[in-house]
């Protein structure tokens, strides 16, 4: 048994795999051997954990597009492994999903022989898809480097691979999740909270919001599942100071890898600005941003070029606030480097529910106005939502005056522009976190364009707004995720649209969504004990953050046809019981989704629960319809759809096979949140007809 | 009877339990858990030392499973009352499970019943259980039981617990006349130390009630009161 490996050893391997000739194709052959062993993660105490080739996270794999690549993986796991390689176009066989095109997965004792050819290039990484075998450290990066060389001339590359450890077996944190769904959560609301949201919010209306979530039988402060997570920078915790050397004046490529099992993260650099240029190892145009939330297991390349001679803090936090990491960026380790406070917990809102509280059941989708096929049963159900607007307005009388563009309820949650409202003028050195504790006024922000703010998607969607189109490129492009301090309106922290799908309730039956009368507050606002309403919430005023939709193609799509039809699936669980499932069924218990080859559809994720999933589909990427031209639309191969949203993405379908299209928080898809989605050269030609979506069950 | 149940007991559980170590062959879903809770406490009740159990458990999926439950109360030195019961329990709503199966009691006479009723959570996160028992002697009852966890922090929460019989029929042997006959309520505190482990203290008013309670005095015997009652209850 060793010590950690630090990351950096791996790279003598992979440096080796670099110098040969750009532009040739090389066969490339890699030794794996997994195997359990105790391991020091945190400094003083070992955990069992799952290693590759003796440490955790595995090797960086470097490879350059058109290599053919061959791994050799041993197990000395006493049961089945298989390792799936992130965001790769390979063959079924070779995706490393056991139970999918005849993969039976790996016995112990035996060594399997993945094989491919690299297609692609960009920030990948791989991970076991068996047991909870991913949870316990079976992962590593993946780095292509395009065939023709870098895609960008930078002075310094960091991978940063970014993680969780727990020392607990991840099978007894299913078992205890199942005997509890509310385990881990040390921070629900107390009897003494109750007190202090009554004297902020008055003793009738407190009383409504407890009354309405326990009607609904769930927790407002089930933000993520599990807890006693250490974050990990590259296998490091905080504790071990991991260093990222990096000068003045220098430009440096970091490629950052949610490889967590459950954590969507908060990345920011205090001090730099980040600029986005590849998500999901897929080029974007350029975005400048001074943070960005990660969903579990995307990828995202930043440019960052520190202006000044001193060591800059890398600070990770989960969205739950429970865990965080420091790193240090620099000219030499051991620089010293600030964290900035951790934000404030969340609590979550009823109009992040949308469907728990006897909502309709049907979807608006973002993209009801379009042509869709009518043959599928989903299809119309959609186009009869999307008919169903303009609505009627319940009376909101006490409501203020709002925008022609912003309907009241809305506005009453705060998601449109209140021009009656003006801000107090603010202080630019202020922190979101001390505005909210009443220390100084709220920072300035740069104000964004007019249409911007008042016209958020969902809006823009049902036609009520001219929405501004995503600018397809330009130097100057920055993360909108916090459109402007007016919009709020006056609270504590803006509602970030993180562009994780759009609210179903909009252009709905307002009758029926009788919880935005019973919200406590607005998004933003922060309760008696000082947590945050909503779950997009964390970012202080005036912050570039980014959103899904500021993610535009770099170069344009091959394939920009309209979808022929649309495929609806449901994000579905009870928490009560920790079940996860996807269309109300668990995996096993579902039909596969059929699709025909070279077929492009629309896909369409409708999350029913109160948790953020991040939609993962192995083996092709899709494209998120988040508002940029049809060439333009950004190709990722994991989605987050936000509680209560509705995200659609675009699929062609040119990989045959069979692909599982899961959860990537690993107990979900542990306890069901996966289908298989099946690419057959079977039925009509593509584009004849659209394939009926239960033709080939058989399979 | 009991010995038929008993070997029920011990027949259905090892075939369930086979299934739990099998190694996560049916990965993504429709895998087998388990979960064991037990609850003791210690009270000293008109002079009398009494000790009163309440242990639960099942094994399955997320919607079948194998249920067991066993309640009694020791004092001085005999069982008073010790029950077992083995249902089968399944999902049908959202928050509730149907569940069916046997009972059999040890204390105070040997009998069995069939059960059927209906477990979950209740709105307003109130743990329910409505089950009702068909004696093989003719005796039926109807059994309730509520709680609900208010946390002063996190750790330290206050339950209040209800729970109450009513019998459709008089059971002479056991002196227990139709109607409600008994109560049992109260408050326990418990700090959980860690999640799976707490210390308990309650103040509990346990009492017959009616018909029952009326045959008790006839009797010369206590119909009950006030206890405060220290223990312990965990999970696994």
């Amino acid at each position: 048994m060793q010590l950690p490996v630090p990351f950096i050893r791996a790279i003598p391997l992979a440096g080796l795999l670099l110098f040969a000739v750009p532009g040739q194709t090389r066969d490339v052959t890699v030794d794996l051997v997994t195997q359990r062993e105790r391991l020091e993660v945190n400094p003083g105490r070992r955990d069992l954990v799952v290693t590759l080739n003796g440490s955790v996270p595995g090797p960086v794999l470097r490879f350059r597009e058109g290599d053919n690549v061959t791994v050799n993986l041993r197990n000395d796991l006493p049961e089945m492994t298989a390792i799936h390689w992130h965001g790769l176009l390979v063959p079924g066989h070779h995706d490393g999903a056991p139970g999918f095109n005849g993969f039976p997965g790996i016995a112990p004792g035996a060594t399997y022989t993945y094989n491919f050819t690299l297609r692609q290039s960009g920030t990948y990484w791989y991970h076991s898809h068996a047991s909870t075998q991913e949870q316990a450290g079976q992962y590593g990066a993946l780095i292509i480097e395009p065939k023709d060389g870098p895609d960008v001339a930078v002075d310094r590359e960091h991978v940063i691979l970014l993680t969780e450890h727990t020392p607990e077996d991840p099978e007894r944190i299913i078992r205890n999740l199942k005997g509890d769904a509310g385990y881990y959560n040390w921070n629900k609301r107390t009897t003494p909270e109750l007190l202090r949201d009554a004297g902020k919010f008055g003793l009738g209306k407190t009383l409504s919001d407890r009354a309405a979530w326990g009607r609904m039988r769930m927790d407002p402060t089930d933000i993520a599942d599990v807890s006693n997570y250490t974050l990990l920078v590259n296998g490091l915790p905080t504790a071990r100071k991991p260093f990222f050397e990096m000068k003045k004046g220098e430009k440096v490529r970091l490629r950052f890898i949610n490889g967590s099992a459950m954590s969507f993260m908060d990345v920011r650099i205090p001090g730099l600005t980040m600029t986005i240029i590849a998500a999901d190892g897929r080029a974007v145009e350029p975005v400048q941003v001074d943070e960005f939330r990660m969903a579990v297991a995307e990828t995202y390349d930043v440019l960052v070029e520190p202006q000044e001679d001193r060591a800059y803090p890398l600070w990770v936090e989960t969205i739950d606030r429970r865990a965080n990491a420091l790193a240090v960026m620099g000219p030499a380790p051991g620089m010293p480097v600030e964290a900035p406070r951790p934000r404030p917990m969340q609590i979550l809102m009823m109009g992040e529910m949308g469907h728990a509280m006897g909502a309709p059941a049907q979807p608006a989708t973002s993209h009801a106005g379009h042509q869709m096929a009518a043959t599928d049963p989903d299809t119309a159900i959609l186009n009869a939502a999307a008919e169903r607007q303009p609505h009627a307005m319940p009376d909101m009388a006490g409501m203020p005056p709002a925008a022609s563009s912003c309907t009241p309820e809305h506005a009453a949650m705060g998601h449109c522009s209140m021009p009656a409202a003006p801000e107090p003028a603010p202080k630019s050195e202020c922190s979101a976190e001390h505005a909210a504790m009443g220390h100084c006024k709220m920072p300035e922000p740069a104000p964004p364009p007019a249409q911007d703010s008042s016209c958020p998607p969902e809006h823009a969607a049902m036609g009520h707004c001219t929405p501004k189109p995503p600018t397809p490129s330009g130097p100057d492009r920055i993360g909108t995720a916090v459109p402007a301090t007016a919009v709020q309106g006056g609270t504590a922290f803006p509602r970030v649209d993180y562009g994780y799908g759009a609210d179903p309730m909009a252009g709905m039956d307002h009758s029926q969504m009788n919880h935005a009368m019973t919200e406590l507050a607005r998004e933003g606002d922060v309760d008696g004990s000082g947590r945050v309403f909503g779950w997009a919430t964390g970012a202080p005023y005036g912050a570039r953050v980014l959103s899904m939709r500021d993610l535009v193609a770099a170069k344009p799509n091959p394939d920009a046809r309209a979808p022929t039809r649309e495929i609806v699936i449901r994000i579905t669980g009870n928490m009560e019981r920790y079940m996860w499932s996807l269309n109300g069924k668990p995996f096993g218990e579902a039909p596969p989704v059929d699709v025909q080859f070279g077929e492009r559809v629309r896909i369409t994720f409708v999350n029913e629960t109160m948790m953020a999933h991040p939609m993962h589909l192995h083996g092709m990427f899709f494209e998120i319809e988040n508002g940029a031209p049809a060439d333009r639309m950004p190709e990722k191969n994991v989605i987050a759809v936000a509680p209560g949203r509705t995200q659609s993405v675009i699929l062609t379908a040119n990989e045959p096979g069979e692909w599982p299209l899961h959860c990537h928080l690993l107990f979900h898809m542990d306890s069901g949140m996966m289908k298989k989605l099946i690419v057959a050269n079977v039925g009509p030609a593509p584009g004849d007809a659209p394939a009926d979506a239960h033709q080939h069950k058989a399979h | 009877m009991r010995a038929l149940l008993v070997s029920l007991l011990f027949a259905t559980a090892p075939a369930f339990a086979q299934t739990v170590d099998e190694p996560a062959a049916h990965l993504h879903g429709n895998r087998t858990y388990s979960y064991t809770s037990a609850e003791a406490d210690y009270s000293r009740q008109s002079g009398t030392d009494v000790v009163n159990w309440d242990a639960e458990g099942w094994i399955g999926g997320d919607n079948h499973k194998f249920w067991w439950k066993t309640e009694g109360e020791h004092a001085g030195s005999a069982f008073e009352k010790a029950e077992v019961q083995a249902l089968y329990s399944r999902n049908v709503w959202t928050f509730f499970d149907v569940q069916g199966g046997v009972r059999t009691d040890i204390e105070p006479d040997r009998r069995a019943y069939a059960v059927v009723g209906v477990q979950g959570l209740a709105p307003q996160l109130l743990e329910t259980e409505l089950h009702a028992f068909i004696g093989f002697k003719g005796d039926v009852s109807i059994r309730f039981k509520q709680s609900f966890d208010l946390r002063l922090t996190n750790r330290f929460v206050l339950e209040p617990q209800l729970e109450t019989d009513l019998y459709l029929t008089d059971v002479p042997e056991r002196r227990v006349g139709s109607g409600f006959s008994t109560i049992e309520t109260g408050v326990q505190a418990r700090y959980e130390v860690t999640r799976k482990f707490a210390p308990t203290l309650a103040v509990t008013y346990e009492s017959k009630l009616g018909e029952t309670a009326r045959l008790a005095r006839e009797d010369g015997e206590d119909t009950g009161g006030w206890s405060v009652r220290g223990g312990v209850r965990f999970w696994f």
